[in-house]
């Protein structure tokens, strides 16, 4: 006899693509309608602000380019979480591997000053690929050889990533003012610029990396294989595939995608060493992995409403004196309600009495 | 199933009744003045109810009510990152003429927008770049900090005073030298630790560095942060406590001594009117406690008089220019002489400050 409860939840049959895409829009529509009756308490006409939040993330070319440059790192960790995703690993360290791969690019641009871009940007994107890989590929290790969580790993070593990061900022490549701040990087260890706005090159890098993951997961072995351990790592150990290996090169190639990220994010943005290079990508980027079922092509376009909806809540408080907190409540919403309303579609829920078991 | 409308009913509608009924202002600002004079704030963390940014607000709210501004927005918790140059764009995009950043970390970031935006005047806080449209403005905190020192000098039982610290930037250093020397002319046994907690706001990690202070023997906490963490720790342990930014007295009534604090709205209102009348320039604002930008907070009931007079009496020769904080012989944490004897810290020396005096216990990172 199981005990009595109050609330059950029984899952239901695999739902369809025009559901998926129902709930997910009414899920949205909620998440506005709740977060309007916040900005209506505090003043505002929430029609006025959700247009205020739309025309500023996607409706100028300033507000879309803007939004594309906090795309850019965003696809890069999303990627890094969700093909972690692909094989049921949790990849919480996005965030340490970005800040990684972040600070191997500024060690290259400050060790090789005034060197051309065919030299300089190659390699800074080779130091922050290996760094960033080297640093889950620890946790990979960790988890293979000795079954430890990568969960826990990969989260509490985004610490450790941070405070290295830092010593940097406040030591040895701290301004001569007694600043944090490293000098700026020479025209060639930056990204070109496409001419439109601050977005640069480091966007068809992230989006080709997003493809060819793509079409790895999709028409390779490597690919399949990765698949079959996360759908059913007996059967794949019954078809003889090394998963200990596996679980290392994923998360390995995992880190050095968000390490790919940093590099994007200091060459393409900052073009400096800061304290303030951890900033949420990497946290951002394992709910974007869920929202888009950690399909890699999917994460472009989950990534692009995230950096819209952070750019647009911006525009809120700009143009119409919104408190921060407001936007919080309304980014968190939409969070709430398609993460509930994802639940929701694959879980029926009853109240009462448990009594389906029994039947 | 079809029951439980009643809850999904009260789920939906329960917030959008609570949320109508506290609907209400929304008031157009319109306000007469022959050129209006539309202004941005670019905070780093959210206004909250005391702290660096609560007292920006409470400047820019004073200004506001100069009878020319249009308005006076704020965008709270800007990181100090690129996005911080989109920010400023989008708020001179939206017609501000003025723009206030106030965190050293948006130096580059307001440079590079003043560039873009030439007509605009933008003043940032406690940088030292500048451009024709560009210039800084800061306030002798020191001066406070070395008041504040002379009372936690005197109310220390221990001779162990903890000091919660920010950032290990010259102006956190700067504060740290000043407070120290202020409890050592009162109290020449008394030592100053610090430690580094590398945020600006963060409630529970300013609160646990105090904690960790408590614990090795401080009696007194100080801080250079941005919350009242520090002074509920010292509140909650029977400790004393000198409060930062505005009067924290309310978050620890029985450790609160006194505080180092800002008037921002002097600075907001003397620059407001400045550019609506034409009259700015691109001088840099640096000014002490003589104009009321910092001072100090109402002391504390178990502060004793004969404590209040000579705090008061030291404060009324630094306003009159007859007190210079760092002037010499001071010594450095090694002992050995860092300000001679009749020199006294330029400027420019107090702004690049990166050693410790005698009597600090703690390391700035190399």
């Amino acid at each position: 006899m199981r005990p009595l409860t109050f609330i059950t939840f029984e899952k239901r049959l695999e739902p369809g693509r025009g559901a998926r895409l129902a709930v997910t829009l009414a899920s949205l529509f909620l998440a506005l309608v709740l977060s309007g009756l916040v900005i209506l308490a505090v003043g505002v006409n929430p029609v006025e602000a959700y247009t205020a939040l739309f025309s500023g993330a996607f409706g100028t070319l300033y507000g879309l380019s803007e939004t594309l440059v906090k795309t850019t790192p965003l696809i890069l960790t999303g990627l890094a979480v969700a093909l972690c995703l692909k094989m049921r690993l949790w990849n919480i360290g996005a965030e340490g591997q970005f800040v990684i791969g972040f600070l191997a690019s500024v060690l290259i641009a400050l060790a090789l000053p005034g060197r051309p871009w065919y030299l300089l940007l190659p390699l800074m994107a080779a130091a922050a690929l290996v760094g960033g890989g080297l640093w889950a590929g620890a946790a990979g290790l960790l988890k293979a050889r000795l079954g430890v969580s990568e969960i826990i790993t990969t989260l509490l070593m985004n610490w450790v990533a941070i405070l290295f990061s830092q010593y940097f900022a406040y030591g040895p490549l701290k301004g001569l003012d007694g600043f944090p701040y490293s000098p700026a990087f020479c025209p060639g260890a930056c990204l070109p610029s496409i001419g439109w706005g601050r977005v640069n090159a480091g966007l068809f890098l992230a989006l080709a990396a997003a493809v060819v993951l793509h079409l790895v997961l999709k028409h390779t072995l490597w690919g399949f294989e990765v698949r079959v351990i996360g759908d059913s790592p007996k059967a794949a150990r019954a078809a003889g595939m090394k998963i200990e290996k596996k679980i290392v090169l994923v998360l390995a190639l995992a880190g050095g995608l968000a390490g790919l990220g940093g590099f994007v994010e200091v060459s393409g943005i900052e073009q400096r060493l800061s304290p303030h290079t951890a900033i949420g990508y990497g946290y951002t980027a394992i709910l974007i992995a869920w929202l888009a079922r950690s399909h890699p092509l999917l994460v472009i376009l989950v990534a692009f409403l995230f950096g819209g909806l952070y750019t647009g809540g911006e525009m809120i408080q700009v143009g119409m004196g919104v408190p921060v907190a407001v936007i919080r409540i309304l980014q968190g919403a939409i969070l709430f309600f398609l993460l509930a309303g994802d639940f929701l579609m694959n879980f029926r829920v009853r109240f009462g009495k448990k009594v389906s078991s029994e039947r | 199933m079809k029951k439980h409308w009643k809850y999904w009913a009260a789920i939906i509608f329960l917030p959008a009744v609570a949320a109508a009924s506290l609907t209400g202002c929304g008031k157009p600002a319109e306000k007469s003045g022959e050129q209006p004079l539309k202004v941005g704030f670019v905070y780093i963390s959210p206004v909250g109810d005391a702290g660096w940014t609560y007292a920006h607000d409470r400047g820019r709210a004073e200004m506001e009510k100069l009878p020319f501004i249009e308005t006076a927005r704020a965008v709270e918790s800007v990181a100090e990152t690129a996005d911080a140059t989109r920010v400023m764009t989008q708020l001179a995009a939206q017609g501000c003429n003025l723009i206030f950043s106030t965190s050293y970390g948006y130096m580059e970031q307001t440079l590079a927008a003043a560039k873009r935006f030439p007509e605009v005047v933008f003043m940032h806080c406690s940088g030292h770049k500048t451009a024709p449209n560009m210039s800084t403005y800061f306030g002798k905190m020191y001066q406070a900090r070395y008041l504040t020192g002379m009372v936690a000098g005197k109310m220390t039982g221990s001779n162990l005073i903890g000091y919660v610290a920010a950032h290990p930037i010259p102006e956190v250093i700067r504060g740290i030298n000043a407070f120290t020397l202020g409890v050592r002319k009162v109290n020449p046994e008394a030592k100053v630790r610090v430690v580094w907690t590398y945020t600006w706001f963060d409630p529970p990690k300013e609160r646990q560095a105090a904690v960790s202070l408590i614990e090795v023997g401080a009696d007194v906490i100080a801080q250079h942060q941005d919350t009242p963490g520090p002074q509920q720790a010292a509140e909650e342990a029977g400790k004393y406590s000198i409060g930062y930014n505005v009067d924290m007295a309310p978050f620890a009534p029985r450790a609160h001594l006194t505080g180092a604090v800002w008037d921002w709205g002097v600075v907001y209102t003397a620059v407001a009117e400045a550019v609506h009348e034409g009259t700015w320039t691109n001088q840099p604002i640096w000014w002490g406690i003589e104009t009321g930008l910092v001072g100090l907070a109402p002391f504390g009931p178990m502060v004793p008089d004969e404590v209040r007079q000579l705090v008061k009496a030291e404060e009324t020769k630094i306003a009159a220019g007859q007190l210079k904080i760092f002037s010499g012989p001071i010594r450095g944490q090694d002992g050995e002489v860092v300000i001679p004897k009749g020199k006294s810290l330029s400027d420019e020396e107090l702004f690049s400050m990166s050693y410790f005096v005698e009597g600090v216990e703690g390391e700035i990172p190399r």
